[in-house]
Parts: structure tokens; C-alpha cells; sequence
């Protein structure tokens, strides 16, 4: 059975889109059949952190209203077999997406995907409502600072109401990913940490991806963080990843770590 | 970061806390008034209008449009500092922002004032329980019964209920007992880090970082005389 995950934030700029990325690329590695679905229509940029813009022809709009067949908008992943995007449009209104081309379109991927996984846009406004409807499961992006909590938890709100799962009596299974973690700052406590995010929103930890310089690298690249594996931050979606799919996996990157007169001679941190 | 800028002083520290500010109820806009009535009452106490800090309040106005920036002279001709406006409507306070005025919401304490006149609901029904956590945004309402959350109230989320209410988790949210003036309703919770508390419309907000002592034990708020206590 194909699962269809949201990746949601309600804030903007917590890392949504890099987690996708991430994610459909290491769910594409373990040999699950992903489909990534850029829903921020106007600011596509799902296409440039996976390094497609330049092959984009059709995007989602134009598969819902009948001008292309959705195996002409499909994009498949330069180094993976086994991975798709479906891109927004950059031009179009964003009321041009319906609730049921969404619906045809995602029932569509579901005959030839495992994973169908929806970039939402920031927000809690129509467009974020119709990334998540279809959702089965979802991945609510929370960076570890106030504002951004209070606003996953009016995601997990609307997750809990305004999702065709809900309207069906049932919930959609959600996961907590906690990105951009200092621990340097949390022990400063300019930021919350895992633990008080968690006891506030309720709901189980994936993951924590640590604030990394390898992630501006790799989507300057075009290139998902998790391709890097030498780097904290592809090594902790990698993590996130095989937690998602059901192993039982200990946090990384969420200690300080006591600098030794090594990696103060060196610089630190990678 | 380098071993010793950690030593160094920080440059300033937030505060909360409680400030005591006059407060000017608009129940006009139309300027020319607002100007005789200030100077009648500046020749009245002139001590008063010098240079007195004050928040200019729509609260009780409804016409349309308000000329702020007229508003805000004719004030400091008459000794008064605009710095604050509170108003729910959304001209007023972008104009408030681009003068470089703050701008509070509206106060809900008419609001509350105005349940608690109500002696409406004497019969209880059934008492209303929520599983899980309120989060922001939701608002859950118990119509002459109690209420009682079996999780947490996040904040941005409110829960009301004509009877008392029982929080199972933290209430960091806000929670209004007795709606319709029921003075004996009461707040329980497994730990207190709300917004606002109200029974029977006397409310209390709470700032921040002020929590009263053993906050992180379970609490119950309830009417004395008039005023809310924690116990
Ligand atoms: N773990 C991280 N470490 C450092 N920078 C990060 C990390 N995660 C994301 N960023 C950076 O934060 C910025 C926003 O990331 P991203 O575009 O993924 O967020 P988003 O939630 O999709 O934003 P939007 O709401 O605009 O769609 C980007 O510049 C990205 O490189
Ligand atoms: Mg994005």
C-alpha cells in the first residue's frame, strides 16, 4: 500500500523543502519507489535543492487541468532509479489546484509508488490544507525556537480536523522532526530542546537534524544533504529515515560536544 | 564561538513585568472635540499634561476612518505621548505601526464582564471530556457542564466551559471556568503556564516568566472575594 506523507511546518523556512529532498531520497535508496510533490506553488524550489529546475517542463497544474499527462510532468531523479518529482508551477494562481485534480493525481501515484511525499507550502491557509489532505502520515518540521513550535502545533491542529483522514474518523499518523538543532544554543537556552519541544506537541520524535553548513552546501548543489554521508546532517536524515521505516535508532547530534584542543586546532565542526 | 567572548557582559536583558499606563478611550474621532475637551481638562490639571506617557484606546469606538496621525498631534499638543494604540481594527493599527506607535489587541475583559452578568445556567449537563492536547488555534467550549481536557492545553488554545475545568496536563493556554458567571467554578491543572485565567469573568493573565511558587505542581484556581486565587 502507498503512503502518502506532508511534510508541514505552518512557519516558513524551517527546512520543509530540505526534508523532502532528504527523505524521498533516502526512502529512493532503500529501494522504496518515491514521488516528491512540490505544493508551494509560486516559490518552487523542491526542483533546485534536487538540482532538476532545468529539466522542468510540466508541472502539477498542469496535470490537474488535462494540458499534460502526468508522465510528462514526472521528473526522474538524475542518480536514483526509483525517484520522481512533480513540480509546481511558478506562474500559475494558486487557486488554480483543486481538491479533486489533487485527488486524481495522488490516486494515480498511488498504483506506481511506494512513497508519495508532499512539500507543503509555510502557512495554514489554503495551500498547506490541500498539501496535506490526502496525507496518510506527516512529518510536522519544527526548529527549536517558540514561534515555530506554537505553529506545528496549529499544524497538528488542522492535521487532527481538516484532513480527509479526519473527516473519516481516523487521524493521520504524525511524526515530530526537530531541524537546524544547535545544542551548543539549547545549553545557552536560547533554544528549546528536544525534550520541551516533544512534551509540548505531543507527538513522537523522527528525528533531530542538526544546524549544518553542509546543508546550504549541498542544495547550492543541488545535491540532497543525505547523498553527503560524511556530514552530520545527511547522517541524521539517514537516521530519520530508517526510524520513519521502523527501526529504533539513538538521537545524534542533539549533545554538546566537549571540544577537544583537537577540533579547536581544526576548526570543529564539518 | 571564542573561550572568552562567553565571559563578556551581555548588552541588555528582556524584562517582563506589569506597568501602570493612563490610558486615553477614544469615544470619538473626530479631532476638533478630542482637542477642546483636552485643553478644558489640561487648565483643569495641568500637572498631569506633561509630557504623560499614554495608550490611545478604540475600544469603544466604532466609526470610521480615524485620522491616527491627527489624533496623535493633537495629543502632543496637549502634553500627551502617544505610544501605544489598542484597537481590533486593522486600519488603525497599521497606521499606528507606520507612526512608529505599538499596537495591543483589543481587551477581552468586556467581553468577560458581559458572560458574567448572566446567571443563565443553573442545570448542569453531562460533563464534557477531550482527549488529548488542545492545540493553537482550537477553541473547546462546554456548554452549562464542566469540562475536562485529558492532555494538555497548548498555548493559542482556549477552553471554556459554564462549570469548572480540569486539565489533566499543563495549561499553557487559556482557560475560562463559570462562563456564565458561575463563582464557584474552579481551574485544576497538572501545571500552570497559561495565558489567562478567567472564573466568572475576573480574569488574570500572567506574564511569562512571573509563576507563582509551585506552579509545576498540580493547582487550583478559584474565586475569594472578588479576586482569583491559586491554591
Ligand atoms: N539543518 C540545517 N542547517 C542549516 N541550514 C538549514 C538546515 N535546514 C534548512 N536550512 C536552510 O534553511 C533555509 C530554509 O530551508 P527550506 O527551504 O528547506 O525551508 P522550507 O520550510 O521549505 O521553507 P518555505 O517555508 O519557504 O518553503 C534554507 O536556506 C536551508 O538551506
Ligand atoms: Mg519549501
Amino acid at each position: 500500500m502507498a503512503r502518502v506523507v506532508v511534510v508541514t511546518s505552518g512557519k516558513g523556512g524551517v527546512g520543509k523543502t530540505t526534508s523532502c529532498a532528504s527523505i524521498g531520497t533516502a526512502l529512493a535508496m532503500q529501494g522504496h519507489r518515491t514521488v516528491l510533490i512540490d505544493f508551494d506553488v509560486g516559490l518552487r524550489n523542491l526542483d533546485l535543492v534536487m538540482g532538476c529546475e532545468r529539466r522542468v517542463v510540466y508541472d502539477l497544474i498542469n496535470v490537474t487541468t488535462g494540458e499534460a499527462k502526468l508522465s510528462q510532468a514526472l521528473i526522474k531523479d538524475k542518480r536514483l532509479d526509483g525517484l520522481f518529482m512533480l513540480p509546481a508551477s511558478q506562474t500559475r494562481d494558486k487557486d488554480a489546484l483543486t481538491y479533486e485534480g489533487v485527488g486524481e493525481v495522488i490516486e494515480t501515484l498511488k498504483e506506481e509508488f511506494d512513497f508519495i511525499i508532499c512539500d507543503s507550502p509555510a502557512g495554514i491557509e489554503r495551500g498547506a490544507v490541500m498539501a496535506m489532505y490526502y496525507a496518510d502520515e506527516a512529518i510536522v518540521v519544527t526548529n527549536p525556537e517558540v514561534s515555530s513550535v506554537r505553529d506545528s502545533d496549529r499544524i497538528i491542529g488542522l492535521l487532527d480536523s481538516k484532513t480527509r483522514k479526519a473527516e473519516e474518523g481516523e487521524s493521520v499518523r504524525s511524526h515530530l522532526l526537530i531541524t537546524r538543532y544547535d545544542p551548543e544554543r539549547v545549553e545557552h537556552a536560547d533554544m528549546m530542546s528536544v525534550q520541551d519541544i516533544e512534551e509540548i506537541l505531543a507527538i513522537p520524535v523522527v528525528g533531530v537534524i542538526p544546524e549544518s553548513p553542509a546543508v546550504l552546501r549541498a542544495s547550492n548543489q543541488g545535491v540532497p544533504v543525505v547523498h553527503d554521508s560524511d556530514s552530520d546532517a545527511g547522517q541524521a536524515y539517514s537516521d530519520t529515515v530508517a526510524r520513519f521505516l521502523g527501526e529504533e535508532l539513538p538521537m545524534r547530534f542533539t549533545e554538546l560536544e566537549r571540544k577537544g584542543l583537537f577540533s579547536r586546532m581544526f576548526g570543529g565542526r564539518r | 564561538m571564542h573561550p572568552d567572548q562567553r565571559d563578556q557582559q551581555a548588552a541588555f536583558q528582556f524584562k517582563g513585568g506589569n506597568l501602570t499606563i493612563t490610558t486615553l478611550e477614544l469615544m470619538t474621532a473626530d479631532c476638533a472635540k478630542i482637542e477642546q475637551e483636552l485643553s478644558r481638562q489640561t487648565q483643569k490639571a495641568p500637572a498631569f499634561f506633561r509630557q504623560t506617557p499614554v495608550l490611545l484606546s478604540f475600544d469603544q469606538l466604532e466609526e470610521l476612518p480615524v485620522a491616527l496621525e491627527m489624533i496623535v498631534d493633537v495629543c502632543k499638543r496637549n502634553g500627551l505621548i502617544p505610544i501605544a494604540v489598542r484597537c481590533g481594527q486593522e486600519a488603525i493599527k497599521k497606521s499606528a505601526w507606520a507612526l512608529g506607535l505599538g499596537w495591543f489587541p483589543p481587551l477581552t475583559e468586556r467581553r468577560l464582564k458581559e458572560v458574567a452578568k448572566d446567571k443563565g445556567c443553573i442545570q448542569r449537563l453531562p460533563t464534557r471530556f477531550v482527549r488529548g492536547t488542545v492545540r493553537s488555534g482550537q477553541q473547546i467550549y462546554a456548554s452549562c457542564a464542566d469540562l475536562v481536557i485529558l492532555g494538555a492545553v497548548n498555548e493559542g488554545a482556549e477552553v471554556i466551559a459554564d462549570g469548572n475545568v480540569q486539565i489533566w496536563g499543563a495549561l499553557r493556554g487559556r482557560a475560562i471556568a463559570g462562563a456564565q458567571g458561575d463563582t464557584d467554578a474552579k481551574v485544576l491543572c497538572q501545571q500552570l503556564r497559561a495565558e489567562l485565567v478567567s472564573i466568572a469573568g475576573v480574569f488574570q493573565t500572567f506574564d511569562a516568566c512571573e509563576w507563582p511558587e509551585n506552579s509545576d505542581l498540580p493547582v487550583e484556581l478559584r474565586l475569594e472575594d472578588q479576586s482569583l486565587v491559586i491554591v
